[in-house]
């Protein structure tokens, strides 16, 4: 009796401890699981563009925030794969792209505390001549789940990468306005779908704009070359406010925004 | 008899120990917390820096002058020694700061840099100017090629998210502010993020 009472209290101490350990300031990045005996070879997510997003508008509404200011930062890692077997006698090759949107506090002009929001991020490729578009990718369903495939088949000869993200949905209540052609990659995440969708009840408002959050994106294709590069465009924007509700929005529209652009290069050999 | 009542006085010492230890753990999470809140990324920062996870900032290079709180450490040379751990600090970043472009380091000290930096999770690397690009990427600093620079790019790193190496472009750009209250913040920012994202 009293030796499962000591684990019961052991058991409870150490949930206090986690619990008041951890920093919620920072959202868990997603997690990629590969099986151990994936058909790819893949380059995990080991480079990094840091992506600063200052006060640039070109038509401010409000001016008492200093040029250069900044007001977020897109942490964008890059990974790659290439499929082990050919398909169809092509290479079998992709992107993985995964964005921490990390929004800043600062104080304006006049001393007083500004709130910066994600507003709104891209991820735009052409695909290169020699490429085909591959997949129902990018797969980005991430309204109301915790857990999203990046799975992708790769057709007859079994060529194929297959996991999960794990990614908290509180993170993630973003519209996906995706639009994959044959030639061109293109996913958008639109915090802000529209200038109305700003109401100080927000759902959205309170969970995500404010906080750290995670997005990702895949993109797959087939080529003939084994040797090329690809460019990847990373289109960050942030707004800001006076208040963490989403009062006071200095620039919520789209003309209005703060934004920055990072470019990625990768190699497939 | 006796010895139930004792196991029942035992059993409710302990449960009021816990909710008393749980309360006060309770409230100082949320001062933490709230003390967080209502700072800027900028203190924010500093506080990870200084007290959080302390980092002794090694500038070799032109001065950088960060807030007092910050250590730093002036080098002229490049050896292993200067890595040297105490207990002082958690982390350490090595800052060859070359945004005049003047700054050139022996094959011997990249060489130094690349195999500490190799054996070592707690210490980061950042490269500030675009001269030695080229000579980075060859001695093996960070993963990638020329292909991977972008207009404007004054910066290369190579900075641990916990037992990931990550090679970092883009921390300083030209498109940023020029002060030098503006590089250092962009110099904290990269490193307090990294140790973050390590630590979670």
């Amino acid at each position: 009796m009293l030796k499962k009472f000591q684990k019961v209290i052991i058991a409870t101490i150490l949930i206090i401890v986690v619990l008041c350990d951890s920093n919620f300031t920072y959202a868990a990045a997603p997690e990629i699981k590969l099986p151990s005996d994936s058909a790819a070879t893949i380059t995990n997510f080991t480079v990094r563009r840091t992506v600063t997003v200052t006060y640039n508008c070109s038509q401010p509404i409000g001016t008492d925030i200093s040029r250069n200011q900044v007001v977020g930062y897109c942490y964008t890692y890059i990974g790659s794969y290439r499929a082990k077997n050919k398909v169809d006698g092509k290479y079998f090759d992709g992107l993985l792209i995964k964005s921490n949107m990390v929004p800043s506090t600062f104080y304006n002009k006049n001393g007083q505390k500004k709130y910066g929001f994600s507003q709104y991020l891209q991820y735009s490729m052409t695909l290169n001549k020699h490429c085909t578009y591959q997949g129902n990718t990018p797969i980005n369903d991430t309204s109301g789940s915790d857990e999203y495939s990046i799975g992708i088949t790769g057709g007859s000869d079994g060529a194929s990468v297959s996991g999960t993200v794990n990614c908290n949905s509180k993170y993630c209540d973003v519209t996906d306005l995706s639009n994959p052609t044959k030639n061109l990659f293109k996913i958008e995440y639109d915090y802000i779908p529209s200038a109305s969708d700003w109401k100080s009840n927000s759902t959205r408002n309170k969970k995500v704009l404010f906080a750290s959050t995670w997005q990702m994106a895949t993109c797959t294709w087939t080529t003939s070359y084994s040797s090329y590069n690809v460019v990847l465009d990373v289109y960050a924007k942030f707004g800001t406010s006076s208040a963490k509700n989403g009062s006071g929005m200095t620039m919520p529209l789209y003309n209005y925004s703060s934004k920055a652009t990072g470019i990625f290069i990768n190699s497939f050999r | 008899m006796k010895k139930k009542i004792i196991i029942k006085i035992v059993l409710i010492i302990l449960l009021v120990f816990i909710l008393v230890i749980g309360f006060f753990l309770v409230r100082e999470y949320v001062a933490r917390n709230s003390d967080k809140d209502s700072m800027t990324t900028v203190e924010n920062d500093i506080e990870i820096l200084s007290k959080e996870y302390p980092t002794l900032m090694h500038i070799y290079g032109e001065e950088l002058k960060f807030d007092d709180s910050i250590s730093t450490n002036n080098i002229s040379q490049i050896t292993s020694d200067i890595f040297r751990r105490t207990d002082d600090y958690d982390y350490q970043l090595l800052i060859i700061n070359d945004l005049s472009g003047k700054n050139v380091l022996s094959d011997d000290e990249w060489m130094i840099i690349k195999e500490v930096l190799m054996s070592n999770n707690d210490i980061n690397f950042l490269y500030l100017g675009n001269k030695q690009f080229d000579k980075i990427i060859e001695v093996g600093i960070v993963e990638g090629d020329r292909t991977m620079f972008q207009d404007g790019d004054l910066s290369l790193g190579l900075f641990y998210e916990g037992e990931t190496a990550i090679s970092v472009y883009g921390t300083y750009t030209s498109t940023l502010g020029k002060s030098q209250k503006d590089v250092c913040e962009a110099i904290m920012r990269e490193q307090a993020y990294s140790i973050k994202i390590g630590n979670e």
